[in-house]
């Protein structure tokens, strides 16, 4: 009997470790892209949608479907706009396909990257799914994901509706694999034109000299001249280097890091933005606590007039509108800017970081009828529909259409004024290798606090960049 | 009374009123996370970010029940309740059983059985997550309350074990042999005599294993996708939006989850005082 015993356990911890061994990480990518730098997505000739695949369902589709799908929304949030957007989207499909069942598991942001890589590691990809521009390489190598292009035939204008900015965040070697649901600004200055005018500036300065004049000025009188909350460590590469990295190496370096050509994180050009954000640090124009507080902690202090400006990404307009609650005056008063360039930057100015992100994605496993209720599904979650029920609350979806904003805060009507005249730079970490942007949010916390230079962060990030 | 005398107590009672005011502050600065939630939780949102440590200006109660509907924390809450009382019972009987016989018994490949399972505290949860996914899959157990509890009480046994047996351990041999020599019989032994007297350490291990699932995070979020199944540390993740968070309904949520804990803590807090055998062998 205890032999028996004895060779059970041995056989339950050779299965153990016999079932370790089986998971692994997703795979390294297999080759960089070719991105063709303008924001602008060329997808290939072959991939421009054949819709005979589908077409035993577009007059008629009732076979009885049940779907998988995870997204980063939680379906009962009463001010989250997405969930609002998405509520509305799963009644439409309802509706109009009652055949399609939707086993829907929403979580939020951070814990859903958590799901979808144990997921991803697991090999149990949802149907449908929402995904991040830096995880289309390994899900590609992975064969998880489908090309979303086979959709194009399907209704073309819906397809090429999408902002081009928020498409090429999706496009991996010609080839679209995910249709964006948002349209952000990363680089979003907004300011209390009260307060900028006490110091001589009637509007926010063009130029890096003119800043750093303001900035002195502003920090003389008494105000934190800019407010960033970095806690989370992604927002000071999205938001303050989006814009930096940009007018330092240009879409040269982006191509550079994508095509792994160039000196990569020791580019001078690019070095040159990163010294920036050095310099504002330095001369203690941000908050002393950057590092200790979210990106959502800066508006309470910005509204109490103790911040006279902070820099977060567009989706922070719906939250500074409902702190300040019954009290708008702050935010009617206050201005929308990106940040300005500087001697030596090749990027044009002025510039932001633009885009999606993230898209709707499907599983390259579908059979033909879930693929068909795939695309239903991604189509109604992207659509003009989808991107008005996002306006309603505040947010922005990939079409652009012609909205009416009059109802709309004066801080949205100048936001929506202000970008569309910039120039789009790429979201940087929805494109490179999620260590390496690891390594770059991480050192940023350094370069914020003055522990490293500006060629320190770039000797750090380049090592890792050389072994991802 | 002499001088020296009054100075001698004038200064006795300063240093205890130093040491006492001390022990407020220090008290108060424990409590003060309590009372920041329960502050924020009747908040509104401006009155929260614009006030954020200060006496609510709006006292808003409906959180709570927007925080039930939002989180769905009624569902939470009862599918927590399910999962961790099936984890502590599971935990307890188990735990026990071992306990005792690693503690009175000797037996062939005891010590390593022994180091065999608390070796099982020296891994990180995290390093799991994927192979019990898989696991779990294969045998068609994901989205199930009672695999999640089966999960928990795995996690829960080296714990309850290495208490059990280092509490049992010091249990006198003399009442096994009296149990024996009045006739008894094993089980009795094991549910009649050591169970009443271990009842200290099961106290302890109910309330650390009834946090450990109550709070548990990371299985309940990858093996639990339905909305119907989920526990209350990831309903309250809910009130996280995309590029926010309703912190007031958060605080709210947590309030409510915090609840059950205080109660399993004041049942139970008794049993952990209580001396561990005094007076069961007569001298």
């Amino acid at each position: 009997m205890k032999k028996i015993i004895a060779l059970i356990v041995a056989g339950l911890m050779i299965a153990a470790t016999a079932a370790c061994g089986q998971t692994s990480a997703p795979q390294a990518p297999e080759a960089p892209q070719e991105t063709t730098g303008s924001g602008q997505a060329e997808a290939s000739q072959e991939a421009t949608g054949e819709a005979g695949e589908f077409d035993a369902f577009i007059d008629n589709f009732t076979e009885p479907v049940t779907l998988d799908v995870a997204m980063m929304w939680p379906l009962n949030s009463e001010t989250d706009a997405k969930s609002f957007a998405l509520n509305t989207a799963l009644e439409r499909l309802a509706r109009d396909y009652p055949n399609i069942t939707v086993n829907y598991d929403g979580s939020v942001h951070d814990d859903y990257q958590t799901i979808m890589m144990t997921r991803s590691a697991a090999n149990s990809i949802p149907d449908v799914y929402n995904v991040k521009g830096s995880w289309l390489r390994n899900f590609i190598a992975n064969n998880q994901i489908g090309t979303v292009d086979e959709f194009k035939a399907l209704d073309p204008d819906w397809f090429n509706s999408m902002y081009d900015g928020c498409m090429f965040d999706m496009l991996v070697d010609g080839k679209h694999y995910g249709v964006p649901f948002q349209l952000i600004t990363c680089t979003l200055v907004i300011y209390n034109t009260e307060i900028y005018s006490s110091v001589g500036y009637d509007e926010f300065p063009k130029t890096w000299d003119e800043l750093i004049d303001c900035m002195t000025k502003l920090k003389d009188a008494g105000y934190v001249p800019i407010g960033v909350g970095n806690s989370g460590q992604w927002v000071a590469n999205s938001t303050v280097f989006g814009s930096l990295g940009f007018y330092g190496g240009g879409i040269q370096w982006f191509n550079d890091i994508m095509n792994r050509t160039g000196n990569g994180f020791m580019d001078a050009g690019m070095l040159n933005g990163v010294d920036k954000m050095y310099e504002l640090a330095s001369l203690g124009f941000f908050n002393d606590n950057i590092n200790s507080i979210d990106h959502n902690e800066v508006i309470s202090p910005y509204l109490n007039e103790q911040y006279a400006s902070y820099i977060n990404g567009s989706w922070s307009l719906g939250t500074l509108i409902a702190v300040a609650g019954d009290d708008q005056s702050v935010v009617d008063k206050s201005g929308v800017a990106t940040l300005p360039s500087f001697d030596g930057a090749i990027g044009p100015a002025p510039a932001a970081s633009i885009g999606s992100g993230w898209g709707q994605a499907y599983s390259a496993s579908l059979s033909p009828a879930e693929k068909y209720a795939a695309y239903l599904l991604i189509k109604y979650t992207t659509d003009e529909e989808w991107c008005q029920s996002l306006f309603e609350k505040g947010d922005f979806g990939a079409i652009v259409g012609n909205r009416d904003y009059s109802q709309s805060s004066p801080v949205v009507q100048k936001y929506v004024q202000a970008y569309q005249s910039w120039n789009a730079g790429p979201l940087y970490d929805c494109h490179f290798d999620p260590a390496v942007i690891d390594s770059m949010n991480m050192n940023f916390q350094d370069i914020l606090a003055n522990n490293i230079t500006a060629e320190e962060w770039g000797r750090r990030v380049q090592a890792e960049y050389e072994i991802s | 009374m002499s001088e020296h005398s009054l100075i001698k107590r004038t200064a006795h009672a300063a240093g205890s009123a130093a040491v006492n005011v001390f022990i407020l502050l220090f008290s108060l600065f424990c409590l003060f996370p309590v009372y920041w939630m329960l502050a924020s939780s009747v908040k509104n949102d401006s009155d929260f970010y614009m006030n954020l440590a200060g006496f609510p200006q709006t006292f808003r109660p409906s959180n709570y029940l927007a925080a039930v509907n939002v989180g769905r924390l009624d569902i939470a809450f009862v599918n927590s309740a399910i999962v961790s009382g099936i984890a502590v019972f599971l935990i307890l009987l188990i735990s026990f059983v071992m306990g005792i016989v690693f503690a009175r018994y000797q037996f062939k490949g005891k010590g390593f059985l022994y180091i065999m399972f608390l070796s099982g505290m020296l891994i990180p949860v995290h390093a799991l997550l994927i192979p019990i996914f898989i696991e779990l899959r294969a045998f068609s157990m994901l989205n199930n309350r009672f695999a999640l509890a089966l999960v928990y009480t795995v996690f829960g046994l080296p714990k309850g074990i290495f208490l059990v047996t280092a509490y049992a351990s010091t249990i006198p041999r003399e009442i096994e042999e009296a149990v024996f020599i009045d006739g008894g019989n094993i089980h009795q032994l094991f549910f009649k005599i050591f169970m009443p007297m271990c009842s200290p350490v099961l106290g302890t291990l109910t309330i650390l294993s009834f946090l450990d699932a109550w709070n548990e995070f990371p299985f309940s979020l990858i093996l639990m996708g339905r909305p119907e199944l989920k526990t209350l540390p990831i309903a309250l993740t809910y009130f996280q939006g995309q590029y926010f968070v309703e912190y007031t309904m958060m605080m709210a949520g947590l309030s409510i989850a915090t609840l059950p804990v205080v109660i399993v803590y004041f049942i139970f807090h008794k049993r952990i005082m209580q001396g561990m055998v005094a007076g069961s062998v007569k001298g």
